[in-house]
């Protein structure tokens, strides 16, 4: 990416740019612990897309703010190149960092808004001494602002984040987080807050980054349809209170949904069709609240809500990931009684 | 047109119950000058009917929503008429002041604003809320206050032994929502004006609440406009829509032909910038650029710095809001130079591709698992 940065081939194919083994997050508040994230696996190869799906209060934040190194998992392991995030020595730790790059969900808080956008992007290169002197530094923050269709560079470079739209915030945001070079991008529903229109046209800026510059992605959003957009060619992982329900191909998450969970999901987005959305009808589920974490359904945590919920089964254990077909697997008692064959 | 059951607009040859004539909204903004946030906007909207209003942020949906209800800052003005049926009197809504003017708001007809989180008192409970509402327009006694609170709450799906004794931030953003919609029905409107109603929820809170307006409506009766940027939820909720874009509605008519014949530009942009979930994935594209300010309107056609299908003429002619030709007795319009070149190359894939979610016990499931 960067000039002076040297090239590392440290990567092999075959093992991911990133793992999350086992990780599990618990808080401790006054009315006791909250497990948000328990028991996560998860990799990202390089270039790869891995889109993570679910409900606010599922922990799909928790978990990537482990992955980006932001917090220290209480459980399990977080490693980058096959190393673990938290036994590195510094300057290893700090390289990770400037790899792995986070994009949050609001560009209206993001952003300093007493800097204009020449100082939020050469400030990080110039502190990591990327880039010699100042010049150098603008230069190359004309070429990102190219990078994320903010053009000319000239006209944007110069304003303020209060003089930007929010779609224009966030390819600023983009920007910055491509200063430091980064293998990885987190985005945390960085296109939720848009209108419509302008989310596709992000997204295909984003897929433009992903293709061109190699960059991995951990996808954050709660629209499978977003998911599908973005992630088609990669993974999608679908979490429920903190655990991952189901995990495959993007494109059999969506076409052939096996956990009740994913399938509500892909059910509640409202299609744009009228004879689609008019006959869908309500929703299957039985009820619409998720459950607090601080006082978890015993067995399967999505048996009070779930449609195929069956008791003395479902209520007991809790499922464990397992395959449904190869790279395809789900957490749920009834659909692995089916695949056993049902 | 198409006849089936829940695409009926009117159930018979009823009046409208309100009706907008050419309604202008200006914002002044500094000495002498002042910006025209709508631009001659004219529609009619029948009794338990649903319309939409659709377009980007900045293309005046809210503005407009606000107009209609005499909710404008004070920065802001309304030219035109805006005429409620009380009965058999007619009322124009923009000369109306003092208590019929209070009357007119909430009990004519309520708003739900977007944002749940900053429409509640922080120190009120959702009781107080409710009570202080229903005193502010002469409903005093407390047994038929409580009673009529409870039972929106329960249409609403929310419980209300323990909803009403909460404060705000003890609810999740969807039960706010609900809440919200419970309150603007206190009074039973006849009129229901909800802004971007599921804009910042999640999925399935989405849902519930798209759940909930079908409920309310076939109980209630209300007539509902509806703003959001979204096209899938208008394709969910609405009877009828209407595009809106820098201050103007563009293309209104009956839900099917906007999205199985759109015929402005613009509205084709914002169907095919919603991806579908069904199938496969499918080409998208994005309307270049953004909605123009209203301080510097393009000449012509507003749209027509953004629009692939634009000549040297739309630079120079605004076109009028025009019966489709083609469409005979549907009350299909729209304004633009090149309506009959628009058309929504993508049909979605047939119904059954979805899913089978529908009978959970079944478990089937396309795969192979036997």
């Amino acid at each position: 990416m960067t000039a002076t940065e040297p090239s590392e081939q440290t990567t092999q194919t075959t093992t991911p740019l990133m793992t999350l083994s086992a990780v599990s997050q618990v808080f401790r508040t006054k009315r006791g612990p909250i497990k948000a994230v328990d028991d996560v696996s998860l990799s990202i190869n390089p270039g790869e897309v891995l889109c993570l799906v679910g409900e606010s209060g599922s922990g799909k934040t928790t978990a990537a703010r482990m992955a980006a190194g932001l917090t220290r998992p209480t459980g399990g392991t977080v490693a980058y190149e096959g190393r673990d995030i938290w036994s590195m020595a510094k300057p290893d730790f700090r390289r990770f960092r400037r790899s792995v790059q986070y994009v949050h969900q609001d560009p209206y808080a993001s952003l300093n808004p007493t800097k204009p956008l020449s100082k939020v992007l050469t400030a990080p290169m110039l502190k990591h001494r990327l880039v010699k002197g100042s010049k150098a530094a603008m230069a190359r923050a004309e070429d990102l602002l190219r990078e994320v269709d903010l053009t000319p560079p000239e006209n944007f470079i110069t304003k303020f984040p209060h003089q930007l739209s929010g779609g224009q915030r966030q390819r600023a945001s983009v920007a910055r987080a491509l200063t430091l070079g980064p293998k990885i991008i987190i985005a945390d529903e960085s296109t939720s807050m848009l209108d419509v229109s302008i989310r596709i046209s992000m997204l295909s800026m984003l897929g433009k980054l992903r293709d061109d510059l190699g960059v991995g992605f951990l996808f954050i959003t709660h629209d499978l349809a977003i998911a599908k957009y973005f992630g088609w060619r990669g993974k999608t992982a679908v979490m429920y209170l903190g655990r991952v329900v189901e995990f495959g191909p993007t494109p059999q998450i969506i076409n052939a949904p096996q956990h009740p969970y994913t399938r509500a999901l892909i059910d509640a987005i409202p299609e744009p069709d009228p004879d689609l959305s008019h006959g869908k009808g309500g929703s299957a589920l039985r009820s619409m609240d998720i459950p607090s974490l601080l006082a978890l359904p015993t067995g399967c945590t999505f048996n009070p809500r779930c449609p195929r919920f069956e008791e003395g089964l479902c209520d007991v254990a809790v499922p464990e990931l397992t395959d449904v077909r190869p790279g395809h697997s789900t957490a749920c008692h009834v659909v692995a009684r089916e695949t056993r064959g049902g | 047109m198409i006849d089936q059951p829940g695409f009926d607009l009117r159930g018979g040859d009823e009046d409208p119950i309100l009706s907008v004539r050419d309604l202008h909204v200006y914002y002044r903004t500094g000495a002498g000058t002042s910006v025209e946030a709508v631009r001659g906007a004219s529609f009619d909207l029948y009794p338990s009917e649903s319309l939409a209003l659709v377009g980007e942020s900045g293309c005046g949906k809210t503005t407009l929503g606000l107009g209609l209800l005499r909710l404008l800052p004070r920065l802001g003005s309304a030219t035109g008429e805006v005429s409620f049926r009380r009965g058999d009197r007619t009322v124009n809504v923009l000369d109306l002041r003092g208590r019929s003017l209070r009357r007119f708001r909430w009990r004519d007809a309520a708003m739900v604003f977007q944002g749940a989180q900053s429409a509640f008192n922080p120190v009120m409970t959702i009781r107080a809320h409710m009570t202080d509402t229903m005193r502010a327009h002469g409903r005093v006694n407390r047994r038929l206050v409580e009673e009529r609170a409870a039972e929106l709450l329960r249409v609403v799906r929310l419980e209300p032994k323990r909803v009403l004794n909460s404060y705000p931030h003890e609810l999740s953003g969807g039960m706010r929502q609900r809440v919200l919609i419970a309150m603007s029905l206190l009074l039973d409107p006849q009129v229901l004006v909800l802004d971007e109603p599921t804009t910042a929820l999640d999925i399935l809170t989405q849902r519930s609440v798209v759940d909930v307006l079908h409920e309310v409506r076939d109980r209630l009766g209300f007539a509902m406009i509806f703003i959001s940027h979204d096209l899938a939820l208008a394709a969910e909720l609405a009877d009828r829509v209407a595009t809106m874009y820098a201050g103007r509605i563009i293309e209104t008519g009956n839900v099917r032909d906007i999205f199985h014949r759109p015929r402005h530009p613009y509205t084709l942009g914002l169907i095919k910038a919603v991806p579908p979930v069904v199938g496969d994935l499918p080409d998208m594209e994005s309307i270049p650029g953004g909605p123009p300010s209203f301080a510097a309107l393009p000449t012509g056609c507003s749209f027509h710095p953004r629009c692939k299908f634009a000549t040297a003429e739309c630079e120079q002619i605004d076109p009028l809001l025009e019966p489709v030709v083609d469409e005979g007795a549907s009350e299909h319009e729209v304004a633009c130079l090149h309506s009959d070149e628009v058309h929504l190359d993508r049909r979605l894939p047939d119904v059954p591709t979805r899913p089978t979610t529908g009978e959970p016990t079944t478990g089937e499931s396309e795969g192979p698992q036997r």
